[in-house]
Order: C-alpha cells, then structure tokens, then sequence
C-alpha cells in the first residue's frame, strides 16, 4: 500500500474545455479526477466516489455551484470534504455569497490562464487536503428529486432568516428616527416596549428599570400586563428571574416550563407562558434595568437567534435610557426635540477624542525644539479647533431657538447666500439666472435660519451638476404665500427617493451625512410654509419653498 | 518653602486624564486622575486637593453633582469644569455652585495651567 494514498479530486464544470484544462494539470500534478458537468451530478459522484476535494463552477446548468456546496455542506457525510469554487463571478457580492455557502475558498477562474495561477491553486489544493483522512461514505447516493428537494427546503429556509432580518434591521432603523425624537423617560419606555411587540411578536413583556436609590426594579413600561400588577411590581435584586438577571448581568432564554430549571423552578409560573426572553440593560458596565418579554402557548418558543437580537437591541436601548437621563437631568432649558440628542451625543464623542489630540500635540510643541516638528503640533491643534468649531455650528443649529424673528428680505437672503458661494459656483461653470420680483413681500423668520435652507438648496444644486449648468432662482406669489424657485439642470433624483430626501440621514453623496434637506424641511416647517420638489433624471430638479407671507 | 500643589482630574475619557497627567507633572503638579464620580469622592477625602478639573458628562453621578459635593467636602478647592458642550444653563449653574472656570474641549493646556496656578482669566 502505497504511505500516501492517490487523492482524489472532483472537478464541476458545464464547459469541457474547463474541464480538461483541470484534468490535465491536477493528473499531472498526482491526483486522481473524476469530472462531473452540473451541481446534481457534482453531489452524486461525491456520493459515489468519496472525493478528497471538490473544485466547483459556480454557473452550471440543473444546479449551481452555490447549492451544491450548501447541500453538501449541510450534510455530515460530506460535510468535511474541502470545497473550492473556481468561477469568474467576482463581484463582491458574489464572493460573499460564495463563501456564505460554506465553500473553504472562493477563487478567480483567470488563475487556470498562467503558471503562477496554476501554483496558487495547487497550494491552496494541499493546504486544504493535507492531513484529511478519505473518508469512505457509505450508506445510499441520495436520488435527483431527494436532492433537489432538501436543496428548495435549505434555501426555502435561509431565505426565510434573510427576509426576518431584513424586516428586523428596517425596524430597528425606524426606532432609531423614533428615539431620536423622543424626550420623556416615560414615552422613551413606551416605544421601547412597542418596538419589542412589533420585532418580536410577543404576548406581553415589561420594561423594568434599576432604581438606584433602592437597588430595585420596577416596571416603567410595560404591554399584556394588568395596569395594576405592574404599577405594583417591584422586584429586588435577585429576586424571581428579571432579578436574577440584574444581579448576574447575564440574559436568560427560557422554554417550556420553569420546572425545568432548577433556579427557578419554585417559582408560581402564569401557566400560558410558553417561553420567556429576559435581558439585562446594560450601558457602559452599569446596569439601567431589564427587558422582559413572555410568548403564550401556542405560540413557538424563542429561539437563540431571537435571544442575540434581543441582546443587541437591549444594548441600544440601555445607552437610550443612559443618555435620556443624563440629558433630562442637565439640560433644564426646553425640549431638545429632533436632533438634540444627536447633536449633543456626537459633540461629545468627537470633542473628547479631539481634546486628546489638541492637547497631545499641545504636549509635543513643549518638548520639540525642533521648528518643523514645532510647526507640525501647532497644525494639529488649529485644525483640532476647526473640527471643533464645525461641531459648534452644528450643535447651535440643533439647540432649540430663540426665537429672532424679523420680516426678512427675501432677495436680500437670497444675494447674501449667493455671495458666499459665487466664487466656488462660477469656477464649476454653473450659470445663476435671478428671475425675482423687485418688491417681494417680506415674510416673518429669522434670516440666519432662511440664508441657511437657501444655501442648502444652492450646495445641493451644485453638487448636482459637477460639470457645469444653470442654476434659476425665481419666484411667485401664489394666494398668501410666496414660493421660491431653485431649479437646478443637474442629474436629476429618482422618482423612489423623492419623498425619503427629506429624512434624516438620507444621502446618495459619498460625503455628507444626510441632514442638509431634513434640518430645511423642519426650519420651512416650523415657520408655516413647506418645500415642494420634482425632478427629471437627466434633466433637472426643482425645488420651491413656500412661505407664509409676513407683515 | 515650596509646596506642590495638588490637583484631581475626573474625566470619563481615560486618555485626556492621562495628557492632562503629563502636563502638569511636568510642570511640577501632584496629579491625581480617575474617570467616575465614586472615585472621584474618594480621592477627594483621601487627597484633599488643591484644583478640581472636572469632566460634566459622565455617566453615573454627572459633574454638576460632583462639583457640589465637592464643595462640601473642601469649600476651599478651585474647581474648573471641563467638557465637550457648553450649555447655558450648566454653566450657570455650574458657577452658581462654586466652580471658579468653565473651558469647553478641546482645550488650550496653556490656558489650563494659567488657571490652575492662579492667574486672573475670564470663563470661555
């Protein structure tokens, strides 16, 4: 018997010409081929030859690459036998997908067209084989249609898992617009328990929170419960299982029963649950309180997919309630509203890392003798207070205003925010036509806010024509109001995206983080007008802002 | 006769206590440093420092809470309130309650130290 044992490959490819090139090179090189044209075929002879390694093709006729790893992935009789895919999709997602089916390696066909290609794949064959046992499979080669059917059932069910996850992230987003808006500790807990009956179909759940004087916990909100049992309900440290997951800091994915845990089995259980989910809230190593949520029969229980949801949520939710507090707690003045939050989170986590850098760089233009080295520190430190000062303005523009209202000129706006962009505007080769009435009516607002939206609507009508056209700038009276034209010759928005420009954090700019339109939209508003928009791709896009007249 | 002044930082950011650290010992300050209020307090006793460089937004007990306590413990230590947003009603209240200066990050070290060794300067 020979000390090691030919191996053998199995090669899949629709294209004989594939086929044989690997053939040739792999026979060449010591191994055993054998060859198979489509995914069925590929998995019937892994059945019936015991391959040491599979090289597949993704595209191929009856089944594709993809499924035919899954499904021998899947399996444990085939599950250990190394699989590279040898394909020409290389598209990001193709190789993400490649590698989500479970395949060892995922490479490039052009290798097979050089040496130094050939050498690569080699390597990668013995790396991958070196060391496995052949394992013999026995037992019967599965039929087509029984592997055709386990291939629907498999992907049938990732499917599935994409599309809850999809749904999940969607809402998760939804909450974070929510959580941005909301202020009081108690409407902060209402929707925290709203979003938990949407994700997580749940029959009834609270939403406890740690108070810190009494170390205990009660139910701020809550959903299923009687009013009355949770206004009561105070649970200590400890104590039945939401206390139990307070003192641990550890969650708990409970199913069929409290008899079934020894911990917990003394305790009375309300006998329709059938499976509890219980997480501790937990920012910044403190714990603010636990999330509850209980399925009733007959209902499937949670599962651990549902349990790392949760815990993640449960980590968003316990920095809401921690940032909620604290902010409630030092800001006296009046509800922060849409962007407070945000503005006063991110002012501090990026004024903390800058105060480290200024002041590092501070530190080094003491020590330095050296004039380049000294120059160098005091760069950092002015644009650490750039940065800073951006930060500023963005903080101002989100604090809540005072109201400076005076009737504004609008043409007067309007040239004001032209002159601070003329120079960049005319170097990009836009042409502005001012189509506007010489006596305007006024309208009432603050100007700094009206110069604001209109240079907003300029920079976005700029960025959109990075070659050059026209921007027009006109305006109308329509009843009691008057509406400012911006109508841009740019690329134009696409009809689907035409209502989300106005959200927060919505931009097809790789710069920018979205807020330019939403912040506009709010300041137009709140003064009683609205902005309308439609565009062309390709052609253009118009913008009127409508505003009540003042005086 | 020369007696080193003593100072506390309390910042939740462990990087600025260490720059601020460096600096003053340079300079020839006794530097005390922790990132949350509890130790905060406890150093407070403890070491019964000159200067109090104090952090607003800290989780737990927030830096308004610390400079009132603070004040109780030693009604004499010269607090300055340090943080990343300056908010009109924190820094009146702030200075209701006996803090001597309000600078926001970054900050410039040089000012810092000018405060701290005692000369006159007006709150940013």
């Amino acid at each position: 018997m020979p000390e090691h044992a030919q191996k053998k490959i199995l090669v899949a490819d629709d294209s004989p010409t594939a086929r044989e090139i690997l053939k040739g090179f792999l026979e060449k090189e010591g191994f055993q081929v054998t060859l198979a044209s489509d995914g069925i075929e590929a998995i019937e002879k892994t059945y019936a030859e015991s391959p040491d390694l599979l090289i597949l093709d993704i595209t191929m006729p009856r089944m594709k690459g993809y499924q035919a790893c899954r499904f021998l992935k899947r399996n444990k009789v085939t599950s250990d036998i190394p699989i590279i895919m040898l394909t020409v999709k290389m598209e990001k997602e193709d190789v993400l997908w490649g590698k989500d089916s479970g395949a060892e390696d995922y490479l490039n066909k052009d290798i097979l067209s050089n040496e130094p290609g050939f050498k690569v794949l080699l390597s990668r064959i013995q790396e991958l084989i070196q060391g496995k046992e052949a394992k013999n499979i026995s037992g019967l080669i599965p039929s087509q249609e029984e592997i055709l059917s386990l291939v629907n059932d498999l992907l049938d069910e990732e499917l599935r898992k994409s599309r809850i996850l999809a749904l999940r992230l969607g809402s998760l987003f939804e909450l974070s617009n929510k959580l941005f808006k909301v202020v009081g500790r108690e409407e902060l807990c209402q929707q925290i328990m709203n979003v938990c009956l949407k994700l997580m179909d749940i029959d009834s759940g609270s939403l406890m929170i740690l108070d810190l004087l009494e170390n205990k916990l009660r139910i701020v909100s809550s959903f299923g419960i009687a009013q009355k049992i949770a206004q009561d309900s105070v649970v200590d440290m400890g104590e039945n299982i939401a206390g139990w997951v307070a003192q641990h800091k550890k969650p708990l994915l409970l199913s069929g029963g409290l008899d079934k845990y020894p911990l917990f089995a003394h305790l009375a259980s309300r006998s329709n649950i059938s499976s509890s989910i219980s997480v501790p809230l937990i920012a910044g190593d403190r714990l603010k309180g636990v999330l509850n949520l209980n399925r009733n029969q007959p209902k499937t229980g949670f599962n651990e997919e549902d349990l790392e949801f949760v815990m993640t949520l449960a980590n968003y939710l316990a920095s809401a309630i921690e940032k909620d507090k604290l902010y409630n707690e030092l800001i006296q003045s009046e509800k922060m509203g849409a962007l407070g939050y945000f503005a006063s989170g991110m002012a501090h986590e990026v004024r903390n890392p800058l105060a480290v850098i200024s002041a590092e760089a501070q530190y080094i233009l003491k020590k330095e003798r050296g004039q380049e080295l000294q120059e160098s520190s005091r760069v950092i430190v002015k644009q650490s207070e750039r940065i800073s000062e951006i930060i500023e303005r963005l903080l101002n523009f989100c604090r809540p205003r005072k109201k400076k209202d005076e009737l504004v000129d609008l043409n007067a706006a309007i040239e004001e925010t032209l002159k601070l962009v003329s120079h960049s505007i005319k170097l990009d080769r836009i042409q502005v036509i001012k189509n506007l009435p010489k006596n305007m009516p006024k309208v009432t607002a603050s100007i700094s806010e009206i110069e604001e939206v209109f240079l907003n609507l300029i920079v976005n009508a700029h960025q959109a024509m990075p070659g050059g056209g026209s921007l027009e700038i006109s305006a109308e009276v329509k009843d009691k109001f008057i509406g400012i034209r911006f109508s841009d010759s740019g690329k134009g928005i696409y009809q689907e995206n035409l209502r989300a420009i106005f959200e927060p954090f919505f931009t097809t700019k790789m710069k920018g983080i979205g807020l330019g339109l939403f912040i506009s939209n709010q300041i137009i508003l709140s003064l009683g007008g609205w902005i309308d928009v439609s565009s062309t791709i390709g052609k253009g896009t118009t913008f009127i802002i409508y505003l009540p007249q003042g005086g | 006769m020369l007696v080193q002044k003593k100072i506390l930082v309390v910042d939740d950011e462990p990087d600025i206590c260490n720059s601020l650290r460096k600096y003053f010992r340079d300079k020839g300050y006794v530097v005390f440093t922790c990132c949350e209020a509890g130790a905060a307090l406890d150093l407070l006793n403890k070491e019964k420092p000159d200067v109090l460089i104090l952090d607003i937004f800290m989780p737990g007990l927030n830096g308004i809470e610390v400079l009132r306590i603070a004040k109780e413990i030693n009604k004499d230590v010269k607090v300055i309130m340090l943080t990343a947003i300056k908010d009109e009603f924190i820094v009146k209240e702030a200075l209701n309650l006996g803090a001597s200066f309000y600078m926001t990050k970054p900050f410039n070290l040089d000012a810092l130290e000018k405060v701290v060794s005692g000369g006159k300067g007006s709150v940013e």
